[in-house]
C-alpha cells in the first residue's frame, strides 16, 4: 500500500528549479535509497516529505491525507528523522535526547526511562550511556542515538538524511549493519539519502538513482544492479561499483550447489557460507580453484560454492 | 592610611545612614535589574522572529548607548519628574543594550543544524523558544545578565543626582561640602556591592556553562 506519493510536484528555490513534474510513489515497508550526486534534489525530496520544504507545484500525498491537510507538527511527529550533523543537544543528557519527541508531547517520565532503555539497547549502546552527554559520545555512538531518538515515538516512516556520511568507514559498517537489522526487526518505511553507492546497494530494498531532479533509474536493487540497459548517466554514475557493491552484498549461502558425483576425497579450499560472493570468487582466484566447499560456522559442509554458476543463482534471487 | 581609618570612623559613626543608603541603592538597582531582564530578553526574542523588528530595536539602543548616562538621567526629570521614577527608567533604557544584544545573539547562534533537526522532529514554535533556543543560549545571555548587574549597580550612584536616593548621596555629599571622607565611604560600598555580586554571578555562570556547554 502506498504511503508517500509525489504527483507531479515542482520546487524551485528562487528561480532555480530543483525538480519538475517529479512523480515518486513510495509503499509501506519499502526501505528506499535516494541515491546521487549533491544537487540532484535528494534532500528536497526529504524535505518536501516532513514539511520543512513547501512544494510550489503538485501534490504531496501521505498517509492518504495531502500533505497541506496535515497539521505540520502532527506530521513530523509521525515519522522520524536522522540527519548527518546528528543535531543531538548539548544541553541534554542521552536519555532525554532519545525520548526528546516524547517529552514534545508529554509523554510520562517513567514510560520514557523504559523506552530510553529499550532504544539504546537497539541501537547496540550500554545503558550507562543514559546518563552522559552527546560531547562525551564518538560521532558513532552520537548517531546511533540519532537513530534511537528517530525511531522513540514509534513512527511509521523515517526520514535519513546522509546519516552516516560523517563518520569513519568502519564505524559507518558497523551502523550500516545495525540499521539493516533495525528495518527487518521493525519493518518502518525508510527513506534514505546518500551519495555512497556501496552504502546505497548495501541497505535499500529498492534504489532510486537522480539527476538534476529527475529519475534515471528506479528499481528493487537485484534489478536495479543486474538488468542491462542503462543510460549513459547511471553507466557514468556506478561504473562497476555498483555491481561489486551487489556481489559483497549477497552471501555465499544463498549460491550454494549440491553436487553427488563430486570427487568426496578431493579436499577444497573451504570457506564460510556467511561470506559474501565477491569474497567467494576471491578466494577462488586466490586458491586457483573453481570450486569451494561452504561449511557452516561449526565446520560442517553444507554445499559447494561453483564459480561456473553464480550467475545462475543471482539472477535467481 | 589615616584617611582610610576616618573613613572607617564614619562608618561606624553614622552606620545607620550608609545602612539606609545601601537598602536604598540595592532596592533601586534591584527592581531595574528585574525590569531589564525581562524587557531585554523579550525584546531579543522577538528580534530574533522579525529581522526589520531586529534593526529597528538594535540601532535604538545603540543610539541610547552614545548617550552619556548623566544627560539621559537629566533627560527624564524633564519628563518624568525628579526621583525613583526617573531613576528607575533611565537605569532600564541604558542596561537593557547588553541583554538585549547576548539574548538576540546567543539564540541566533544556536547551531541551525540543531534548529533543524529539531523542527523536523516536530517542536513547536513555543517549544523550539523553551527546550532549545533559550537553554542554549543561556551561557550568552548569563554573560550579558552578569555585565548589566555590574553596570546598573555602579550607574546606580548616579540616580541620586535627580533624588532617588541610594550611595551617590554620599558621594554626592562628599564633593559638594569637600568631605572626600565621605565621597570615599560612599564609593567603597558601591565598589565592594558590585564585586560582591559579581563574584556570585561568576560563579553561576562557571556552573551555567559547564552543565550546557562542558567547560
Amino acid at each position: 500500500m502506498s504511503i508517500i506519493t509525489f504527483d507531479k510536484v515542482k520546487k524551485t528555490y528562487d528561480d532555480i528549479k530543483v525538480l519538475e513534474d517529479f512523480d515518486l510513489n513510495i509503499d509501506e515497508g519499502e526501505f528506499v535509497i535516494l541515491l546521487g550526486p549533491s544537487g540532484c534534489g535528494k534532500t528536497t525530496i526529504l524535505k518536501l516529505i516532513n514539511g520543512l520544504l513547501k512544494a510550489n507545484e503538485g501534490q504531496i500525498i501521505i498517509k492518504n491525507k495531502l500533505i497541506s491537510d496535515w497539521n505540520p507538527i502532527e506530521l513530523r511527529r509521525s515519522m522520524g528523522y536522522v540527519i548527518q550533523q546528528v543535531g543531538l543537544f548539548p544541553h541534554l543528557n542521552i536519555e532525554s535526547n532519545i525520548c526528546y519527541t516524547l517529552n514534545l508531547v508529554k509523554v510520562k517520565k517513567d514510560i520514557q526511562h523504559n523506552r530510553a532503555k529499550e532504544l539504546i539497547e537497539l541501537v547496540g549502546l550500554d545503558e550507562s550511556y543514559l546518563n552522559r552527554y552527546p560531547r562525551e559520545l564518538s560521532g558513532g555512538q552520537q548517531q546511533r542515538i540519532g537513530v534511537a531518538r528517530a525511531l522513540a515515538a514509534s513512527p511509521d516512516i523515517i526520514l535519513m538524511d546522509e546519516p552516516f556520511g560523517a563518520v569513519d568507514e568502519v564505524t559507518r559498517r558497523s551502523l550500516q549493519e545495525e540499521i539493516t537489522k533495525i528495518y527487518k526487526k521493525l519493518g518502518k518505511t525508510i527513506i534514505f539519502v546518500t551519495h555512497d553507492i556501496e552504502e546505497a546497494i548495501k541497505l535499500g530494498s529498492r534504489i532510486v538513482l537522480l539527476n538534476e531532479g529527475e529519475i534515471d533509474r528506479d528499481k528493487n536493487k537485484k534489478d536495479f544492479v543486474l538488468s542491462k540497459e542503462k543510460t549513459d548517466y547511471a553507466e557514468n554514475f556506478f561504473g562497476s561499483k555498483d555491481f561489486i557493491s551487489y556481489l559483497s552484498s549477497v552471501k555465499i549461502a544463498k549460491c550454494l550447489e549440491q553436487k553427488t558425483e563430486l570427487n568426496e576425497t578431493i579436499e577444497y579450499p573451504l570457506i564460510n557460507e556467511e561470506l559474501s560472493v565477491l569474497k567467494g570468487i576471491q578466494t577462488c582466484i586466490e586458491t586457483q580453484s573453481n570450486l569451494l566447499s561452504v561449511v557452516d560456522d561449526s565446520g560442517k559442509i553444507k554445499g559447494y560454492f561453483i564459480i561456473d554458476s553464480i550467475y545462475k543463482h543471482l539472477l535467481a534471487l | 592610611m589615616e584617611f582610610f581609618i576616618r573613613v572607617f570612623e564614619l562608618y561606624r559613626a553614622r552606620w545607620d545612614f550608609f545602612l539606609n543608603l545601601f537598602i536604598e541603592h540595592i532596592y533601586l538597582t534591584f527592581i531595574a535589574i528585574i525590569i531589564i531582564t525581562v524587557l531585554g530578553i523579550i525584546l531579543g526574542i522577538i528580534m530574533t522572529r522579525n529581522k526589520t523588528m531586529a534593526n529597528i530595536i538594535m540601532t535604538l539602543v545603540n543610539f541610547i548607548y552614545t548617550i552619556p548616562s548623566i544627560a539621559l538621567f537629566g533627560f527624564f526629570v524633564s519628563i518624568t519628574g525628579i526621583g525613583f521614577k526617573s531613576a528607575l527608567i533611565a537605569l532600564v533604557i541604558y542596561g537593557l543594550l547588553p541583554i538585549i544584544r547576548n539574548t538576540y545573539v546567543g539564540i541566533t547562534e544556536v547551531d541551525p543544524f540543531l534548529i533543524e533537526s529539531a523542527i523536523g522532529m516536530g517542536t513547536t514554535n513555543k517549544q523550539l523558544l523553551y527546550k532549545v533556543q533559550l537553554p542554549l543560549a543561556l551561557p550568552v545571555i548569563f554573560a550579558g545578565f552578569r555585565t548589566m548587574v555590574i553596570m546598573t549597580i555602579a550607574l546606580g550612584a548616579i540616580a541620586s543626582f535627580i533624588g532617588a536616593g541610594g550611595l551617590g548621596v554620599a558621594i554626592w555629599r562628599g564633593i559638594t561640602t569637600y568631605f572626600p571622607e565621605m565621597t570615599v565611604a560612599g564609593s567603597l560600598l558601591v565598589a565592594l556591592l558590585a564585586i560582591f555580586i559579581d563574584l556570585i554571578l561568576g560563579g553561576i555562570e562557571k556552573n551555567i556553562r559547564r552543565k550546557i556547554l562542558g567547560n
